[in-house]
Order: C-alpha cells, then structure tokens, then sequence
C-alpha cells in the first residue's frame, strides 16, 4: 500500500518535471524563431547594409558575415542598386530600405577562405 | 495522510498556473519586442550630419566656397548626397529628409518645402513617439580669421519603416 503510495508521488512528480521541460523547450524554440524569422532578417539586414553605405568613402571594401542568413535561407538574395537595399528571404518582393550616399556599390556574395575570413560574406565595393 | 496529498496536488497545480503566467509573459513580451521596428533613424541622421560637416570644413577651417556652390549647384550635388527615398514606402520620397545649415546669418535648408512639415515636429521629440527623429549639431568653425557658430539640424523622417 505504502510503496503503491510513493509510487503514485514520483510518477506525479515525473510527469510535472516532463510538463515543465516541455514548456521551457516551446518556448526556447519559440524566442529563438522569434529572432529570426525571415522578415526580421531582412529588415535588420537591409538597414545594416543601409547603414554601412551611408558610412562609407569612395574606396571601400566591406565584408558583412552572412553565413548563419544564407544557410537559414538558401535561395536569398541581396541587391544593392539605385539607392536601394533590398534583401529577399523568401519569394516575396523582401525588404528594401534607403541609402542617402551618392556613391555606386558593387555587391556580391561571395565564399571567403582567408585569415579572418571564413565562410559565407556579403562584399560591398563602394565606388 | 490524505491532507498532505491533497495540500500536494493543490500546490503543483498552483505551481502549474504560476508557470503558465510566467510563459504568457515572456511569450507576449517577446512577440512585442520583435514585432517593433528596428529605429535606424537617430544613427541616419548622425551620419548625415558627419557628411554635411566634412562637406564645408577641411580641418577646422570653414570652406568659403560652400554657400555659394551650395545655392547654385544644390546641396545634394555638392555633398554627394541623395536626399530622395526610392524604395516606393512613402508617396513623398523626397520629403523623407530634411537639412538646414546655419553660420553666422546665413541660412541653408536642403528643402523648403518640407520645412514647415517636419520643423515643428522637433518639439515634440520628447514624445518619440510616430514623428522623425532631429538632430542637431552646434559648434564653431574658423572662418576669415575669426570663430563663427554653424548650426545643423538634420531630420529623418521614414516613420513608416523605422516607428510603426
């Protein structure tokens, strides 16, 4: 009677432990896709590249680290042009914002392999 | 016996609906937190007027040639600028910036006509809250021989994408 008693008290326990792990997994999965979902990417991208080219003097190289994007999202592309940054996830028009520098960029994504530079970046000439 | 089992199940279920508020806290302040847009505008504005400033002054020392390229040529051309939004987000694209440029009694803006729209606005920065972001830059400048004050004021409007 006794030990069906203790027995009843650690499967309840158990299945409240399972319960709570379950519940911090949600919601560990949910924040973690909350911060990188597809538009979110694309607007914190497009005004960092923006932002980067308002910066810049004619002369520039800049390499911005796009590995953890392009690995998320494949078939994503990145266009620089005409005063326009647009940056597309998926198979929508994607985000585009503004730049206010008179300057024309060459932009391409290229796999880099050297001291400093590993895996996938975005470089951007500024001419 | 059966009160310590019963006082049990009642504290794991108040356990229970504890942990379930907790989660629809994080879960709302999470989803609030994302679904704010990134505000850009305060450090466009700064770069902004970086450029303005590097435009007329070469190491201290005021470029006297600037107001007078500046009326006729235009501030975009001469700063190398392109105050025109093009990403089709806003009816108006060139009325997204605004700049005015003061030394000593001489007045500069980038464009009249958005002056009487944006320029009230400043004043209610302390709201922050759907208006364009201002900036403002006060300091001195060498020009003939003598300390001239230059102010800046430099306001990005784009609240569709950077406040909404």
């Amino acid at each position: 009677m006794n030990k069906m008693k203790k027995g009843n008290i650690l499967m309840e326990n158990v299945i409240f432990i399972i319960l709570i792990i379950v519940f911090i997994s949600i919601l560990f999965v949910f924040v973690t896709r909350q911060g990188s979902n597809q538009s979110v990417l694309e607007k914190q991208l497009a005004k960092q590249i923006a932002l980067v080219i308002d910066e810049a003097e004619p002369g520039t190289q800049v390499q911005i680290r796009v590995e953890d994007e392009f690995n998320k999202y494949p078939g994503g592309k990145i266009q620089v042009d005409n005063n326009v940054v647009n940056v597309n996830f998926g198979s929508g028009a994607g985000y585009s914002y503004g730049y206010f520098n008179k300057v024309n960029v060459e932009s391409n994504i290229l796999d880099l392999n050297s001291d400093g530079f590993k895996g996938r970046y975005l470089t951007l000439i500024i001419k | 016996m059966i009160n310590k089992i019963g006082g049990d199940r009642l504290l794991a279920i108040y356990w229970f609906i504890m942990f379930v508020i907790v989660i629809i806290g994080l879960v709302s302040g999470v989803s609030i937190f994302f679904s704010k847009p990134l505000d850009i505008r305060e450090a466009e504005g700064n770069i902004l007027a970086d450029k303005l400033t590097n435009c007329f002054i070469n190491k201290g020392i005021y470029l006297s040639s600037f107001m007078d390229r500046f009326d006729s040529e235009g501030l975009e051309a001469v700063c190398g600028l392109v105050l025109e939004d093009k990403t089709g987000y806003y009816e108006n694209g060139n009325e997204q910036y605004y700049i005015e440029f003061k030394i000593g009694d001489k007045i500069a803006s980038s464009n009249d006509a958005v002056k009487s729209k944006l320029h009230g606005l400043c004043e209610q920065e302390d709201l922050r809250k759907n208006i364009p972001i201002c900036v403002n830059r006060n300091f001195f400048v060498l020009k003939d021989d003598k300390f001239e004050k230059v102010e800046i004021l430099v306001i990005v409007d784009k609240v569709k994408q950077n406040a909404l």
